[in-house]
């Protein structure tokens, strides 16, 4: 392939992802057009991605690479997910989730196989991630200072209000922010046009800013943790690896007491308790919903008023409990991959699933589903830790196992990286894949 | 690609086929461990039409209908939910300081345990009609 060709591929490449990230964030968002247009070009993207990465890796194809424990780990943990269908309580949502996941994880193996060879394909996919990201957090404020009620989710008694940008709630472009950070570190410690390294810190800040804003404390612990990746992975110094680890925690903590400090509406005067009609008491609906019966005042006799804070787990940590026992009623496989059925029945929680990808797996596929996964992404990035793999990582390297360190603590918080149409996961997927590529790349460089 | 690359493909490839039935006695158990419990509570309950029939629930999750009953000063102490055919897909105990519950909202074909859904379909409406 012509070096013309190659540049052309790449660019097309870089255009496609950063609107894919774009597309996705904004698909749920609350701007009903824009998330017309997102959820209606989002496939199309995906599918024109998939063709121009698979023109790219046809051309790269006597160097094309991925590392075999990678293609026998992830290609094991797909087989497993597929296997699965034979248990699982829904065989058709198992196989069809499945299939979208294994397109984006061969999207993101074709990515990182023509990197190997060609160390500039890795960074411009790196830099359209960057783009993307960038969009969003540009999207986000002007969609704040035009029309502040939907770039906000108002105070409530629960909760101060919370930015939530291009997204549908305050925790969804929040992680794509995240996996953002450690990229946008990377990219600034980069040498350079000293413009584009400060673009990269000023990215950085924006999207560390929006996070706190957001008060996305998942997206908080991930982005900066991830960050201290990226400065132990980097070529630096040890002075500065020390000094850049002491800052990331300081800004981790400044960001994390300013969530602290918008305040929740305040409590509303409580009411005398009255007689519940009888007609009221024979709906037991309305008296004790199922949906709400774990932690309900009905058994508490408390004031049932939840309160978010900075470090309490509430009614998700109800959530997550109880989605863990429903997981130990089959804890060896599960329930089949994509057939989680999680049973909300948490008082103050509002969601469909755990909001934990690694209790999610283990719902879908057991003890073993959620071990595969964890041994796929030990083979994937722990040699980056060899120490002669690390004395030679470029920041291209540092920032993509950054940005999939983030992907992988929030995992914690989210449950998406099983789940092909989560808006992080085609950015999780690459980074990672990306990022098991940079033992192969430096044995070539 | 070397042997050992090789051999555990092929190690892998028996292993995935060897949990087929491990993951299908691993549902079936899950399924009598639940249907153990709807049997506990519905022995508890007695008769479907008796004077502590207290509650009903109408299209709760997968199209469940459900019926409450009383014990003591607890309007909701027993709780059976089921579909349009009778089949049992879960119960409630709230008797303690906690709700027992018996579920298999994921995989409601797997409960065989039924009552006459007919009849407990009649009571349900019944109760949420006005005049109850």
């Amino acid at each position: 392939m012509s070096a013309t060709t190659r540049e052309r591929l790449a660019l097309a490449t870089a255009g496609l992802l950063a609107l894919l990230v774009v597309a996705d964030t904004a698909s749920s968002g609350s701007v009903r057009s824009l998330r017309m247009l997102a959820r209606n070009s989002r496939g199309a993207l995906l599918v024109v991605l998939f063709l121009v990465v698979l023109v790219a890796a046809i051309g790269a194809r006597r160097t094309w690479r991925i590392r075999p424990w990678v293609a026998l780990a992830l290609g094991g943990l797909l087989l497993f997910f597929l296997d699965s269908a034979a248990w699982s309580v829904l065989p058709g949502t198992t196989v069809k989730k499945l299939a979208a996941l294994a397109g984006i994880v061969a999207l993101a193996a074709l990515v990182a196989g023509v990197a190997t060879s060609w160390p500039r394909w890795g960074l411009v996919v790196l830099d359209a991630l960057l783009a993307g990201v960038g969009v969003v957090v540009a999207a986000g404020f002007i969609l704040w200072l035009f029309d502040s009620s939907s770039a906000v989710q108002p105070a409530s008694v629960q909760s101060a209000a919370r930015f939530t940008g291009l997204g549908h709630n305050p925790d969804a472009a929040a992680m794509v922010l995240a996996i953002g950070m450690p990229i946008a570190l990377a990219r600034a410690l980069s040498p350079g046009a000293r413009l584009a390294r400060a673009s990269c810190w000023a990215l950085l800040l924006a999207a560390a800013a929006e996070i706190t804003a957001a008060d996305s404390r998942g997206a908080l612990v991930a982005g900066f943790l991830s960050l201290l990746v990226v400065v132990w992975l980097a070529p630096m110094s040890l002075r500065r690896r020390i000094g850049g680890s002491a800052a990331v925690v300081a800004a981790l903590v400044v960001c994390a007491a300013i969530t602290t400090i918008p305040s929740a509406l305040p409590a509303p005067a409580t009411k005398p308790a009255q007689a519940i009609p009888k007609s009221d008491v024979a709906d037991a609906e309305k008296v004790l919903p199922l949906e709400q019966e774990i932690g309900s005042p009905w058994w508490t006799h408390r004031s049932g008023l939840l309160r978010r804070s900075l470090l309490g787990s509430g009614a998700r940590g109800s959530a997550l409990r109880g989605a863990i026992d429903q997981g130990l009623g089959r804890p060896a496989l599960g329930t089949g991959f994509g057939a989680e059925e999680f049973v909300n029945r948490y008082y103050g929680y509002n969601s469909g699933n755990p909001e934990d990808g690694y209790v999610g797996l283990f719902m879908q596929t057991g003890v073993v589903g959620l071990a595969l996964f964890l041994v796929a992404v030990g083979v994937c990035l722990l040699p980056l830790l060899r120490r002669r793999v690390r004395a030679r990582l470029s920041n291209t390297y540092a920032g993509a196992a950054g940005a999939a360190v983030a992907g992988l603590l929030l995992g914690l918080s989210q449950s998406y990286f099983h789940s092909a149409g989560n808006i992080a996961a085609v950015p999780f997927w690459i980074v990672l894949l990306l990022a098991s590529s940079a033992p192969l790349a430096l044995v070539d460089a | 690609m070397t042997k050992r690359f090789w051999s555990a493909a092929a190690v892998a490839a028996a292993v995935l086929l060897a949990l087929i039935p491990v993951g299908r006695w691993e549902a079936h158990r899950h399924a009598r461990h639940e249907m153990a419990g709807f049997r506990r509570v519905l022995a508890a309950i007695g008769p479907l039409d008796q004077s502590s029939l207290d509650a009903y629930r109408i299209g709760i999750g997968p199209g469940l209908d459900c019926l409450l009953y009383k014990r003591g000063a607890n309007p909701y102490a027993l709780e059976v939910c089921f579909q349009a055919s009778g089949r049992v897909v879960e119960t409630y105990d709230r008797r303690g300081s906690s709700p027992k519950i018996w579920s298999l909202r994921e995989d409601p074909s797997s409960s065989s345990v039924f009552v006459d859904g007919r009849r407990a379909i009649a009571l349900v409406q019944r109760l949420s009609s006005p005049r109850s």
